[in-house]
């Protein structure tokens, strides 16, 4: 093993990770080379310095913060709810609602033109008041509308 | 540094006639310490997939602390780290129904979380927000914790004033240096010589090979080292 593999290895070294044949030949290289051993400690002390540092935590209402703005996220304009924690995105109502509109505008362009309005003939009425100035003569009354077919 | 092991959950069953499966394999003997931690997790995991928000505040106070230190030491703030963490776990909240179980759910939330950090770090980047900040917050956590701030724990015994004069000037040093390692090197020194994970578990997370990631880790050690010897 050359000192650069060695270098290498110094690592694996530390995690105990080596395999018995590498490990060995390094243990070797390292007995007799006084800069390898040196680069293994500060190596090693790094790894301490690491492990050493204070776990940092978040602040004592984290959990209620995540909450809140879980509760924001839901009631999010951009979604709509749909029970307790479930979502449709805002993205699928769209295409949900596009669909609709186009259905709505393949029928419309479907149907032959007499039929396309909506609102049925309505035979015109005489005014109400139609005889008022006429002496109260009443005008024959027209037969009641016959709306269904 | 603690090497924890990694152990693949089986993906949860339930019985045909409804039957807690749980309850069955606990009424039927014995269970190992590790057996039974992976069944009561199974059972966490179908209480979360129902939207029950007593699992959820469960699983945010066990993981709470590992995910917001490691969120911490990636963006070296404490006020991005606070906000990116309750991300992470809204995150699992809406999206537990994507988990399915082939790893541990230890293990899942640290990919989101590795990913959320990603994510934020590119945006800071962008923003040009994070330059010079890492430093100020772990300064500020320095004098936090003088004033006697209960935000951090300790590892080692209680240091007499001169060594921890020293020890917090090592923690400046150290996480401005963690902040000057590439990306993909420093989660990897975080994953494994902050969080104390196994390569295993560190290579479900990444998605990277264990090869790729001791070398790579190796690399991000020696900066490190090379950073702190240059400094000291």
């Amino acid at each position: 093993m050359d000192r650069e593999r060695a270098k290498e290895l110094l690592s694996e070294y530390l995690d105990g990770d080596l395999e018995p044949a590498d490990r060995e030949a390094l243990e070797a290289l390292l007995a007799e080379d006084p800069v390898l051993r040196a680069d293994l400690e500060a190596l090693r002390r790094t790894l301490e310095a690491l492990g050493a540092l204070p776990d940092e935590r978040p602040s004592d209402d984290f959990l209620s913060q995540v909450k809140q703005k879980l509760k924001r996220q839901r009631k999010s304009p951009l979604d709509v709810s749909f029970g307790m924690d479930r979502k449709i995105p805002f993205e699928a109502v769209s295409m949900i609602l596009i669909g609709i509109l186009l259905a709505l505008y393949l029928i419309l362009v479907a149907l032959p033109k007499d039929q396309t309005s909506l609102s049925p003939e309505v035979p015109r009425l005489a005014p109400k008041d139609a005889g008022a100035g006429d002496g109260g003569r009443q005008l024959p009354r027209s037969p009641p509308m016959d709306l269904q077919d | 540094m603690s090497d924890q092991g990694s152990t693949p959950t089986a993906p949860e069953a339930e019985s045909p006639d409804g039957a807690d499966p749980v309850s069955a394999e606990l009424a039927a003997g014995a269970l190992s310490t590790e057996e039974r931690e992976r069944l009561d997790e199974r059972r966490l995991i179908r209480r979360l997939k129902r939207g029950d928000e007593r699992a959820f505040a469960t699983v945010v106070r066990t993981y709470q602390g590992r995910v917001f230190n490691m969120v911490f030491r990636m963006v070296g703030n404490r006020e991005e780290a606070e906000d990116l963490s309750q991300d992470v776990f809204v995150t699992v909240f809406q999206s537990i129904d994507t988990f399915r179980g082939d790893s541990k759910l230890s293990t899942w939330l640290y990919r989101v979380t590795v990913n959320h950090c990603k994510n934020r770090l590119k945006y800071l980047r962008r923003r040009k927000k994070h330059l010079g900040r890492p430093l100020d917050e772990v300064a500020e956590a320095e004098l936090a914790r003088g004033s006697g701030s209960a935000q951090t724990t300790y590892h080692a015994h209680i240091p007499r004033p001169d060594e921890e004069a020293s020890g917090r000037q090592m923690e400046v040093l150290l996480q401005r240096e963690i902040a000057a390692l590439e990306e993909e090197h420093r989660v990897l020194v975080v994953l494994r010589d902050i969080q104390g994970l196994s390569y295993q578990e560190i290579a479900e997370i990444t998605g990277l090979n264990i090869g790729t990631i001791k070398s790579r880790l190796h690399r991000a050690r020696l900066a490190l080292k090379e950073a702190l010897e240059r400094k000291m």
